[in-house]
């Protein structure tokens, strides 16, 4: 167990190496010269090439990427060129805020998808109803459950806040934007699962031994659903985390896709790129999370015994 | 004279290791022409590996396999040619014929593999079918329309079509119904006799191989236990493993040991010991070299009933 | 002895498909009755029918008797809390009686926590014992690993744990040992012998194995295509069989074991009749040695003499 997690904890920190490198490189291709976004006006070469200087672009390139490792490993992420602050300390800002989407999102579909799952695998009735709502959902794009939310809880039943805000009442219709969103995939993967383990000669003898239905579907079933769905929690978990930049907008949720949208706009490269990465790496993190939790719900991963 | 001719099929001290896992340690034996080899042994015992080593499909971590006088060699070529004086027969006749290809398809795939279809193709393939025992069987038809037994013949015709040297037989009649048993295993004696073929005979009863095989050899965890004539072991059989299998196989209660005794093949000693009645301390120490107890017959015990 | 089980005129059908026709039977208190099938025999489907847990599909006739409970005349509620205490069950493949994600010992103690009441510390240590029962070494440590961290014979003893659990009159073992290796299968057979004589339990054992019908059976019902061709005491029927079938698959068998080396197995011809394809009058006909011109006509009437019953027109031995 030990060596799986010390081998998945390597694994990432290649993965992420490889995504710093690759951060780097795409300052060459991110629109937004220093120059221009630094000095006032049309400056001149010799203000330019101060300012290259300052920013050491006038290197060879692997001694910038090694610089930028150095800075990265340290924390520094760099100064926006629009701001004029750490960049580093932009991001941390936006992380509670993002943090708390993400983890309300996740748990916003797994409270929706669970019993939507359960209800279709069960049902051959609702099995029908449900599916055409998914379908409904899932056609759906993201932004018009948000603003539909908004303007039937918002503006229409005044439920909800409508102006922008990090609160708890102001997070709870993103919240349900994400999860109605996400709940098609959840209630599909429930339902699958569910249905393979009632079809299950183990369920068969779970009748035969005379116990209770609800007993079975708790006892019996359900584990066999844990393990994808943790899967799928912790994918999303760091996708989230890296920001959610539509439902941010609708909502004015103040999270890092908002940060990162507004960086590409003003060309504030730093911004970009310091979100990417924070991004990038909590999506490594939480897939090894998600991988790891998977192993841990599943008992056939253990070694045999005899 | 047979005796001075080389064995078609010779084990020489192979072993076949899978990571840490053994499967077979130091197995030997040969396989003369027209004489039947069985080859006995529970799952586990490491028989599947021998098959597959015969066929060329893995190589042996020590130790070689000899075809005549010919050492195996593993360039595709070679393979090739050894299989062509292989024929092979599995345990299961629903997973061992293509259910989308139609008889004449399956029975003439070894002669289209080896560039050996001609115009003659199909009569030799009814002819065949005649001689297992399906004279009727349209070349059209589809495993689908055959129950297990008449698949088995099929199997068996299609082993037989390039006119091999060598049958491996592995279980040949464990999934088809005692009462089909005994003509499919009639069907492979007369046809091992009218060929001359050497066959290997893998099972789990000794009381077939009673009846039927020349030579024996017995295998626990992967390594042999006893090996010789058929007659004189099944008359008198003198390792603890053998007697046990000969009196289960009569319906009489078997000695008593350790129940929970699991098959761990990297032990030094004696991997039976765990399970023998008559284990001592030596037998987990050392591991008994193969010693002759009788005239042909060889014994890896150190308590051999004599 | 008394008959914990009792079945009349049992008939089983898919649409137009009959599987069993005519099917009477008992099976008496501490006796272990063989039920000896092949393909298309009707078996599982038996076996099956007397616990009611055959798919909806099935159409059944006929009377079921349990330890005096008529199985289908119970409304559904009642059946389901007889359940596990009536008849326990253990099938071909351990793995298909066992939820893989859970630990042994659980899968063994719901059963008490579910019909006794028990608590969850209660009911796992009466699991263990159960475990211990059937000699499963170190049980409280066995009672804790997945089933696939056991071996075969220990996840069958597991299984037979679970369905001796709450003692029941009735076990219906499916070919329990036929996936085991020859020595834990002994073991098993051993086992269940052991503990039938203790409890007294009625068992039906589902079997192809001549060898296992001889060590173990006190009685022996022969099943071929749907219906029984012969039920008799099991000494009686290996030393003296009445029905053609049942005559050859003695014969096959004492053959294997004692035929002389070299020569051709006994063999009978034709292969089993799937369920569609059943020849009309004595499904046995086509494979009969002896058939006559109304074997093939109509299906022969149940003959009886003494303890032992025989659908055959002409039997053998001195059934006449």
């Amino acid at each position: 167990m030990a060596r799986f997690i010390g081998m998945r904890v390597a694994h990432g920190a290649v993965t992420l190496l490889g995504l710093i490198v690759l951060t780097f490189a795409l300052q060459f291709i991110i629109p937004g010269d220093p120059v221009r976004m630094l000095a006032p006006r049309t400056p001149s070469e010799e203000v330019a090439r101060r300012i290259r200087a300052q920013l050491g672009l006038d290197r060879p390139w692997w001694e910038q990427l090694g610089r930028y490792l150095l800075r990265v490993a340290q924390g520094d992420l760099g100064e926006s060129y629009v701001r004029r602050q750490p960049v580093a300390r932009l991001i941390a800002g936006r992380l509670p805020a993002t943090a708390a989407l993400a983890l309300a999102g996740v748990l916003a579909e797994i409270l929706l998808g669970l019993p939507v799952g359960i209800a279709m695998a069960l049902s051959p009735r609702l099995r029908g109803l449900l599916s055409g709502l998914n379908l409904i959902l899932l056609s759906m794009p993201t932004f018009v459950i948000g603003i539909a939310l908004l303007l039937a809880l918002g503006f229409g039943a005044r439920l909800f806040p409508t102006t922008g805000g990090a609160g708890l009442r102001e997070l709870i219709l993103p919240a349900l934007t994400l999860g109605l969103a996400g709940t098609p995939w959840y209630a599909g993967v429930v339902r699958d699962r569910l249905e393979e383990s009632l079809g299950s000669s183990y369920v068969r003898m779970a009748v035969a031994k005379g116990l209770p239905n609800r007993w079975i579907l708790f006892r019996h079933c359900l584990p066999h659903v844990f393990p994808a769905l943790a899967t799928m929690a912790g994918m999303d978990l760091g996708a989230y985390l890296s920001g959610v930049v539509v439902v941010e907008a609708i909502f004015g949720w103040p999270g890092i896709g908002l940060l990162a949208v507004q960086a590409m706009q003003t060309l504030d490269r730093p911004v970009v790129m310091g979100t990417l990465l924070v991004g990038g790496a909590s999506v490594i993190a939480l897939n090894g999370v998600a991988d790891g939790l998977r192993m841990i719900l599943d008992p056939r991963t253990r070694e045999e015994v005899g | 004279m047979t005796d001075l001719e080389p064995p078609i099929l010779r084990f020489e001290r192979v072993t076949r290791r899978y990571g840490r896992f053994t499967a077979l340690k130091e197995v030997g034996f040969s396989v003369r022409k027209g004489r039947i080899l069985g080859l006995v042994g529970e799952s586990g015992s490491g028989k599947t590996t021998c098959i597959r080593l015969a066929l060329g499909l893995e190589r042996p971590s020590a130790g070689r396999l000899w075809f005549k006088d010919q050492p195996y060699r593993y360039s595709p070529r070679e393979l090739k040619a050894l299989r062509r004086r292989i024929g092979f027969v599995f345990q299961d006749p629903y997973d061992a014929l293509d259910p989308q290809m139609t008889v004449e398809e399956i029975i003439g795939e070894p002669l289209r593999a080896h560039g050996l279809w001609d115009a003659r193709a199909r009569e030799r393939i009814r002819a065949l079918l005649h001689r297992v025992g399906l004279p009727e069987a349209p070349l059209g038809s589809y495993p689908s329309q055959y129950s297990g037994g008449g698949l088995q013949r099929i199997a068996i015709a299609r082993a037989l079509v390039l006119d091999p040297e060598l049958l491996l037989c592995d279980e040949p009649t464990s999934n088809l119904d005692v009462s089909v048993q005994a003509q499919i295993i009639n069907l492979l004696i007369e046809l091992q006799r009218e060929r001359r073929l050497a066959m290997v005979f893998v099972t789990h009863d000794l009381a077939l191989i009673r009846r039927i095989a020349d030579d024996l050899v017995v295998l626990y965890a992967g390594q042999v236990m006893e090996r010789g004539p058929a007659e004189a072991i099944t008359r008198r059989p003198h390792h603890p493993y053998t007697i046990a299998l000969l009196e289960t196989g009569e319906g009489r209660t078997v000695h008593p040991g350790d129940p929970e005794g699991s098959v761990r093949s990297s032990m030094e000693g004696c991997p039976f010991a765990p399970r023998c009645w008559k284990a001592r301390p030596r037998c987990w120490a050392e591991r008994p070299p193969l010693t002759p107890v009788e005239p042909g017959v060889e014994v890896s015990c150190f308590f051999p009933e004599v | 002895m008394t008959a914990v089980v009792r079945i009349r005129d049992l008939e089983v059908a898919y649409g137009s498909v009959r599987i069993l026709e005519g099917i009477s039977l008992e099976i008496r208190k501490g006796e272990i009755l063989a039920l000896v099938g092949e393909t298309g025999s009707g078996k599982t489907t038996l076996a099956m029918a007397l616990a009611r847990m055959l798919p909806p599909g099935a159409a059944v006739r006929g009377y079921v008797e349990v330890d005096g409970w008529a199985i289908y005349d119970l409304p559904v509620p009642v059946l389901r809390s007889l359940r596990g205490r009536l008849i326990g069950l253990v099938p071909q493949d351990a793995m298909a009686a066992l939820n893989p994600v859970l630990p042994v010992g659980a899968q063994v103690a719901e059963v008490f926590q579910v019909h006794l009441g028990l608590s969850a510390s209660e009911a796992w240590a009466r699991a263990v014992e159960a475990l211990a029962r059937v000699r499963i070494p170190r049980p409280e440590q066995a009672a804790r690993l997945y089933p696939h961290q056991l071996s075969g014979g220990m996840r069958q003893r597991a299984v037979l744990a679970m369905a001796l659990a709450l003692n029941p009159p009735v076990l219906i073992a499916d070919e329990p040992t036929t996936a085991l290796d020859r020595l834990t299968q002994g073991e098993i057979l051993a086992l269940v012998r052991r503990l039938q004589a203790e409890s007294e339990i009625a068992v039906l054992w589902i079997t192809h194995d001549m060898g296992v019908v001889a060590a173990l059976a006190h009685r022996v019902a022969v099943l071929y295509a749907g219906r029984l061709a012969e039920v008799g005491p099991c000494a009686e029927i290996l030393s003296a069989p009445f029905h053609p079938y049942t005559e050859a698959l003695v014969r096959t068998y004492y053959d294997l074991i004692h035929g002389p080396r070299g020569e051709p197995l006994y063999a009978i011809q034709g292969y089993p009749p799937s369920a569609r394809d059943r020849p009309s009058g004595c499904p046995f006909h086509p494979r009969c040695p002896y058939r006559q011109e109304i074997c093939q006509d109509r299906f022969p009437e149940i003959l009886q003499r003494g303890e032992r019953i025989v659908a055959c027109y002409f039997p053998r031995g001195n059934a006449q």
